[in-house]
C-alpha cells in the first residue's frame, strides 16, 4: 500500500513535472519560445527485481521468536518459584524437551550452527498466526479457568517424549502452572464483568513495549462502546481469557523491535 | 530533453497495473474450484532417510561382482534387467516386483551425483533439497508460489509426515503433521474460540495490526504481514479442522501411522490445502530390531533385502494410493501429482579390511538412484547409469579423484542432448557433465513453471543444472 501511494505520488509528480518547461525570467524579457519535450527512457543497470523495495525478507521486523515469548510470559504472568512449571510449547502439544522443534519451531527459533545459523520463521503468515492464536488461547484460557472456574481445570497428563518427530516414550505429567496471585485476581475483576482490571492486564503482558496511543486502543476496544466491550461486559471466563489473549497477540508483544 | 528513469517508469506502471490486479480477500485462493481450474499439480516427495543402496532396488549389479569380492550383495540372487521405453537398461532386483505394476508410471533415474566432496547425510540431504550442501531455500516452498514474491496458491506450502533433519531457510509455511501432530492440532483448534473475521475480539485483535501496519520502517512491515496472515488463519484453520482423520491409534504404535499419513496427505490435496507433502518412508522393522538404512555394520548390511524389500513395497502402496484416490474433476490424485523418490545417496559397495560377505557399507554421494513420475512426466524410462557394471571395468580417472579406493559406485557422464549415459572416460570431474540431483530439481521446477532464474546451479554463479528434457510430456 505505501509503494502504491509512493509510486502514484512519484507519478504525479512526473506528471506534473512533464510537459513545457518554461524557466524564469525577467519581467522585461520576451519569454522563449515553447520547446516541445520529448521524454526518453534511459535504462540503468538496475534488475527489474529491484523495482519494489520490499523482498520477502528486507527490512522486515521478525518475531520476537518462540524462546522469547515464553520467557516473557513466564516471567510475567507466572508465579515466581513456580516458573519452570510453564512451558509455551504444551499449548501446542509440543513440550520443550532439548529443543524447540516442531509447530512452536514455526513462530521464530534460532537454528543451525554455524554458517547455518540463523533466527527462522520469523515473518508472519497465515500459519504462523493461526498458531499464535492457539499458544495465547491456550495460555489465556488455562489462566482465566484457573482464576474463575478452578473446578473445570483439569490436572496435566503424562506427556510424550517427542524427539525429531519420533515418539520414543512418556514422561510423568508436569506440575500445573501456577499464575501469579496479582494475575488471577485481575482476571477475576473481568470474569465479574467489571472493566477495571483491563489496564493491569496490559501492563502486565506488554509492560513498557508498546506506547501509550496502544494501550489506549486496548481499552477502547475492551470497554465503552468498543468493538470487543460486549465481550468484557459479558464477564466469565470468556471475558478474561479474551481480554489476555488480546494483549499477547499486540504486535508490540510478539514482534522484535 | 527531459529523461525519466527506467527504474522510476517502471515502477509507476508497475504501481499501476498493481492497483488493478490487487486482491480483494486473503493472499490466495484454494479450494478444490480453484486448484481445479489451474493445471499446477501438487507434489509429493517420498523421503527415504538415512542413505538406502540403491543397488538393492533399479541399479543393481551381477553376482560375478561379489564372487570377485568387489562389491557386496546380501541378496544372493542375480538380477534381470528392467528395460525402459526409450531402449535404456538397467538392473534390477526381486525386490523391485512390488513396483512393477506401476511400471509405466514412474521412470527411473540412475546415476544421479549428489553433493560429490560431502558424504554426510545433512550434505546431501540439504544439496537435495536446496542445491547447496550447507543448506538454504528447499525446492519444494517455490512450488506455491507464482513468482518469487508472489501469493501462494495454496495456504500451506507443505506438509511433512515425518522430519527433514536439512537446513531450510524457507519452510515458514510447511507443517510438521505426523498423525499424532494432525490429531493434535484437530483437538486444540477445536477446543479454543475459533477464529472468525466477525468476531469482535478477533477484529480488536485485527485492528490493532492495521493501525500499526501504515508507518515506514520494519516494525510497520511486519504488522502488515500479520494483518493479513491474521485475515488468512480463518480459512486456513478451518481447513485445518476439517481434516479427515483416520482412527487414533497408541502413539508407539507405528504399523498403521504410514497409512495413516497417505490418509492425511490425500485428505489435504483434496481439499487444497498443501501444494507438496513430505512423506518418510522407513524400513520395516523386525522383531526386537532397529530399522536403519544406514548400514555401516554388517549386521544391518545383511537386513538390507528385508529392510528395503518392505521401503518398496510401502511406495508401491502409495503409487496405488494415489491412483485409486479420485479427484473432483474425474481424474485420480496420481494424475494431478508428481511424484519423487529419493534417499540422499547410495551406499559404498564394500568397507575396507573386511571380508566380502562381512562387511558393512558406507556412504556414497557419486551415485543414487531417483524415482519420479506423475503429473506432466513421462513414465516407463530408464535415464542414466553408473559404473562398475563388470569385474573389467576400471574407473575413470574423474572416478579415481574422488574415490581413489574404488570403494563407490559413481554416476557416469552424461549426454543432456541425446539423454543417454556419455562413452568417454573423463580424468577430471566437472559436475557438469554428470547427472546431477539439481537437474532434477531443475526438471521438477520447470514442470510446475518455476522460472529459470530459480533453478539450482552445479557451482557458485555457474550456468543452471540443465533439465531433464526427456521426463517432460
Amino acid at each position: 500500500m505505501k509503494t502504491l501511494i509512493y509510486a502514484t505520488t512519484v507519478s504525479c509528480a512526473f506528471a506534473a513535472g512533464c510537459g513545457r518547461k518554461q524557466p524564469k525570467t525577467p519581467t522585461n524579457e520576451a519569454p522563449p519560445e515553447p520547446v516541445d519535450v520529448v521524454v526518453e527512457v534511459v535504462p540503468e543497470e538496475i534488475p527489474l527485481a529491484n523495482v519494489e523495495a520490499d523482498g520477502p525478507n528486507e527490512g522486515i521486523a521478525n518475531f520476537r521468536g518462540f524462546a522469547v515469548v515464553q520467557d516473557l510470559l513466564r516471567s510475567r504472568l507466572v508465579a515466581v518459584d513456580a516458573a519452570d512449571a510453564f512451558d509455551l510449547g504444551r499449548y501446542l502439544d509440543s513440550p520443550n524437551l532439548f529443543r524447540i522443534e516442531g509447530l512452536p519451531a514455526l513462530l521464530g527459533v534460532q537454528t543451525g550452527d554455524g554458517v547455518t545459523s540463523g533466527f527462522r520463521n520469523g515473518k508472519a503468515n497465515a500459519l504462523s498466526m493461526a498458531l499464535w492464536h492457539l499458544t495465547t488461547q491456550g495460555v489465556a484460557e488455562e489462566a482465566a479457568a484457573m482464576a474463575c472456574a478452578p473446578e473445570t481445570v483439569e490436572a496435566p497428563e503424562p506427556e510424550l517424549i517427542v524427539i525429531g518427530g519420533m515418539v520414543f516414550g512418556e514422561r510423568p505429567a508436569p506440575e500445573p502452572v501456577v499464575y501469579a496471585d496479582g494475575l488471577l485476581d485481575e482476571l477475576r475483576t473481568l470474569c465479574a464483568g467489571d472493566t477495571a482490571a483491563l489496564g493491569a492486564v496490559w501492563d502486565r503482558v506488554i509492560s513498557a513495549d508498546a506506547p501509550q496511543e496502544e494501550r489506549d486502543a486496548y481499552l477502547a476496544d475492551f470497554s465503552g462502546g468498543g468493538v470487543a466491550a460486549a465481550v468484557t461486559a459479558a464477564g466469565g471466563v470468556r471475558a478474561a481469557r479474551s481480554a489476555l489473549a488480546a494483549a499477547m497477540m499486540n504486535p508490540h508483544f510478539l514482534i522484535r523491535k | 530533453m527531459q529523461k525519466l528513469s527506467r527504474r522510476s517508469l517502471l515502477k509507476s506502471t508497475a504501481a499501476t497495473a498493481a492497483a488493478v490486479s490487487l486482491p480483494t480477500g486473503g493472499l490466495f485462493s484454494f479450494g478444490d474450484t480453484a486448484l481445479a481450474a489451474e493445471d499446477r499439480p501438487f507434489f509429493l516427495f517420498v523421503t527415504i532417510p538415512d542413505g538406502m543402496d540403491s543397488s538393492y532396488l533399479f541399479d543393481a549389479r551381477p553376482l560375478a561382482l561379489t564372487a570377485a569380492g568387489i562389491k557386496s550383495n546380501y541378496l544372493g540372487e542375480e538380477p534381470v534387467i528392467w528395460e525402459g521405453r526409450n531402449g535404456q537398461k538397467t538392473l534390477a532386483t526381486a525386490l523391485t516386483a512390488s513396483l512393477k505394476p506401476f511400471r509405466d508410471d514412474f521412470s527411473v533415474l540412475n546415476g544421479v551425483v549428489m553433493a560429490a566432496s560431502f558424504d554426510g547425510h545433512n550434505q546431501n540431504l540439504n544439496f537435495l533439497l536446496t542445491g547447496n550442501p550447507f543448506g538454504g531455500d528447499s525446492f519444494i516452498p517455490h512450488l506455491n508460489k507464482l513468482d518469487p514474491r508472489g501469493e501462494r496458491r495454496t495456504p500451506l506450502d507443505a506438509v511433512q509426515t515425518g522430519r527433514l533433519f536439512a537446513e531450510i531457510s524457507n519452510d515458514d509455511a510447511s507443517l510438521p503433521l505426523s498423525p499424532r501432530e494432525a490429531r493434535a492440532l484437530v483437538t486444540r483448534l477445536a477446543a479454543v474460540d475459533p477464529l472468525a473475521t466477525d468476531d469482535p475480539v478477533y477484529l480488536a485483535i485485527a485492528n490493532r495490526f492495521r493501525a500499526n501496519e501504515g508507518g515506514q520502517g520494519r516494525f510497520s512491515k511486519a504488522a502488515s504481514l500479520m494483518r493479513d496472515g491474521f485475515g488468512s488463519a480463518p480459512r486456513l484453520a478451518a481447513m485445518l479442522r476439517g481434516m479427515e482423520l483416520p482412527p487414533e491409534r497408541d502413539p508407539q504404535d507405528t504399523s498403521g501411522a504410514f497409512d495413516d499419513s497417505l490418509a492425511i496427505v490425500a485428505s489435504l490435496f483434496k481439499a487444497g490445502t498443501t501444494r507438496s507433502a513430505v512423506v518418510e518412508v522407513r524400513p520395516d522393522a523386525e522383531p526386537n530390531q532397529f530399522a536403519l538404512l544406514d548400514t555401516h555394520s554388517a549386521d544391518a548390511a545383511r537386513r538390507s533385502g528385508a529392510m528395503i524389500g518392505s521401503v518398496a513395497a510401502k511406495v508401491a502402496r502409495i503409487f496405488g494410493m494415489l491412483k485409486a484416490t479420485p479427484t473432483s474433476d474425474g481424474r485420480s490424485l496420481f494424475d494431478r501429482t508428481v511424484i519423487l523418490v529419493a534417499s540422499e545417496f547410495s551406499r559404498t559397495m564394500r568397507q575396507t579390511s573386511f571380508k566380502i560377505d562381512q562387511t558393512g557399507t558406507d556412504h556414497n554421494p557419486l551415485t543414487n538412484s531417483v524415482l519420479i513420475g506423475g503429473a506432466g512426466i513421462k513414465g516407463g524410462l530408464v535415464l542414466g547409469e553408473s559404473d562398475t557394471q563388470t569385474v573389467d571395468e576400471t574407473p575413470t580417472g574423474a572416478h579415481l579423484a574422488l574415490d581413489r579406493s574404488h570403494l563407490m559406485i559413481m554416476g557416469r557422464p552424461f549426454d543432456f542432448a541425446t539423454m543417454r549415459p556419455s562413452l568417454t572416460r573423463p580424468n577430471e570431474y566437472h559436475a557438469g557433465e554428470y547427472l546431477s540431483f539439481a537437474s532434477v530439481a531443475n526438471t521438477i521446477y520447470r514442470r510446475f513453471g518455476i522460472e529459470d532464474g530459480k533453478h539450482f546451479t552445479l557451482e557458485r554463479n555457474g550456468p543452471a543444472a540443465p533439465v531433464i528434457s526427456a521426463l517432460l510430456a
